[in-house]
């Protein structure tokens, strides 16, 4: 059998095995819930696994799923970590990065035809600093506003003639309105900076160096390492720079301050603190879901 | 019921066994998921739909032929294909990080979202992901077997964002949970149990009769005709 072929038949295996694993997962939770359907079950492990992975930033990510109050919860029981010095600092960009993805995601369903007009609108109004998603859905099911003031609102957000986040030089069409967030104004000087320091594929620079005045162009692959530090700098502003300095993507380990608080959960498991880089580990008292935040890029408009 | 506490930090070499604690937990700790569980809106149902124009580009692929055995060893060992030289990532985190930049971007969720809907199950997305980015040369293979559950879980977090009814496997989605069938015959015989129990004639008195079942015409008529119904053929009669 050719090596390829072996590949493919060891990842049909994984994945086989996950499948089963999965729907282990979902008689594990029924056995604890009974009498619901396994269908949500299997969303409550969806929403709970997002979490875990991407280590609270899916709260912004999935704004509809991590909205929920499992989801909350478990956002929440990471709070100890932000508590930690140095890495409460820190954890705004990868709020961000997860808002971002989550704008990326809900433009994507919308695009798609899945997701509704006025969930959209409820998200264009929160974007632009209004009310909150969850709050306006509130509102809808209370029936103290209805979904077309909820969508008139949130068009007239986008025209500009809105009320609240009118300032900004960004006017997306109708219809793309939450990519808003994917957007950042650079000055020309700024825009040059970027253009001359190499850090960007020359594609990218080159549309940099001829664009004038401010950058009106979708952010661009948020995981992305390029121009990381130039971004903490001059997008997030002084206060929320990286007190580490910028070293390569990944390269850091946290320090054996930070280490001490997760020595317990480690051992509990029987996880040599070690391995914790080495191994894929999962949960909210894992070094991933505290790793994240530090190191998690910034969302760059380029 | 109100959170009583904050959960309690999990940790484990296994997605779906730190989710499952997770979940778990937060449910001991008093957390609602009456707001997953009472969600009653449509979803959309993947369905795989058969078009000759992706029968004709299967075709076309397969009757390419595929790589003469030993083909690898013949190229230039100074260009080395992307996989065969050390991978971007070694670390599968940031590899994991890397594959979600790729995929949480609006082209890439539009695409396994109309993937989805047409019947494609989350293993073979994830395959296809992961594959291609092997090839691509971020990380070993070792890495890409690692980071198939969370991919996958990914995968299914956005279909669930999207409200789509996915399959996880090839066609799981028709199958029949074989423990909601278990369920539903126990359930049944249960039921039949207490229908033989309640006609059991020792436990049967007059009291418990429901009244109105014939109606008062057919009872008459009984009553009427009642001396002339035989009686049973085995009953001892008058001798």
């Amino acid at each position: 059998m050719g090596f390829f072929k072996s590949i493919k038949k060891a990842f049909k295996k994984i994945t086989k095995g996950v499948s089963k694993v999965i729907k282990k997962g979902v008689k594990a939770v029924k056995k604890v819930v009974k009498k619901i359907s396994s269908s949500k079950i299997l969303r409550t492990l969806a929403i709970a696994a997002a979490v875990v992975v991407t280590g609270g930033a899916a709260l912004g990510a999935f704004p509809g799923l991590a909205s929920t109050q499992i989801g909350s919860a478990i956002v929440n029981a990471g709070t100890w970590v932000s508590n930690l010095p140095v890495v409460g600092t820190l954890t705004k960009p990868f709020q961000a990065m997860g808002s971002f993805a989550g704008e990326t995601l809900y433009s994507a369903g919308a695009r798609a035809g899945l997701i509704k007009d006025v969930d959209m609108a409820a998200k264009t109004i929160a974007n632009a600093g209004g009310q909150t998603f969850t709050a306006t859905k509130a509102a809808l099911e209370a029936g103290t506003i209805t979904s077309e003031t909820v969508i008139s609102q949130a068009n007239a957000l986008v025209s500009g003639t809105g009320s609240i986040g009118t300032t900004g030089t960004l006017a997306p069409k109708t219809g793309q309105f939450i990519e808003r967030k994917g957007y950042e104004t650079l000055t020309k000087e700024q825009l040059a900076e970027i253009g001359s320091k190499e850090l960007l594929p020359s594609s990218i620079a080159k549309t940099v160096g001829s664009a004038a005045g401010s950058l009106v162009a979708p952010a661009v692959g948020f995981g992305k390492e390029i121009a990381k530090g130039y971004a903490m700098g001059k997008i997030l502003g002084p206060d929320e720079q990286d007190p580490r300095g910028s070293a390569g993507f990944g390269a850091e380990e946290e320090r054996q301050s930070q280490m001490d608080a997760l020595q317990v959960a480690y051992n509990n498991t029987g996880i040599d603190i070690g391995d914790a880089y080495a191994n894929m580990s999962f949960g909210t008292g894992d070094v991933g879901y505290l790793s994240n935040i530090p190191k998690g890029p910034d969302p760059l408009a380029i | 019921m109100a959170q009583k506490r904050l959960l309690k930090p999990t940790l484990s070499t296994n997605l779906t066994e730190a989710t499952v604690q997770t979940i778990t937990d937060a449910l001991d700790a008093g957390v609602s998921i009456d707001d997953i569980i009472n969600d009653d809106t449509p979803k959309f149902r993947g369905q795989k739909e058969l078009s000759e124009e992706a029968l004709n580009e299967l075709v076309s692929l397969k009757s390419k032929g595929s790589a003469i055995p030993g083909q690898s060893l013949t190229t230039d060992p100074e260009a080395p294909y992307p996989w065969e030289q050390p991978p971007k990532f070694a670390n599968p985190r940031e590899a994991l990080q890397d594959i979600l930049a790729s995929i949480l971007t609006p082209d890439a969720v539009e695409h396994i979202l109309a993937s989805l809907l047409k019947g494609t199950s989350v293993s073979d997305l994830a395959m296809v992901i992961l594959y291609s980015k092997y090839l691509e040369g971020s990380f070993n293979v070792d890495s890409m077997l690692l980071l198939a559950e969370p991919l996958m879980y990914m995968i299914m977090a956005i279909a669930e964002e999207a409200n789509i009814a996915y399959n996880i496997e090839d066609g799981d989605l028709d199958e029949e949970d074989p423990e909601e069938i278990e369920g539903k015959i126990k359930e049944l015989n249960t039921a039949f149990e207490s229908i033989k129990q309640g006609v059991n004639p020792q436990t049967m008195t007059k009291d418990k009769l429901q009244t109105g079942a014939l109606p008062q015409n057919l009872l008459d008529k009984i009553k009427e005709k009642g001396p002339e119904i035989r009686e049973s053929l085995l009953s001892k009669g008058d001798e």
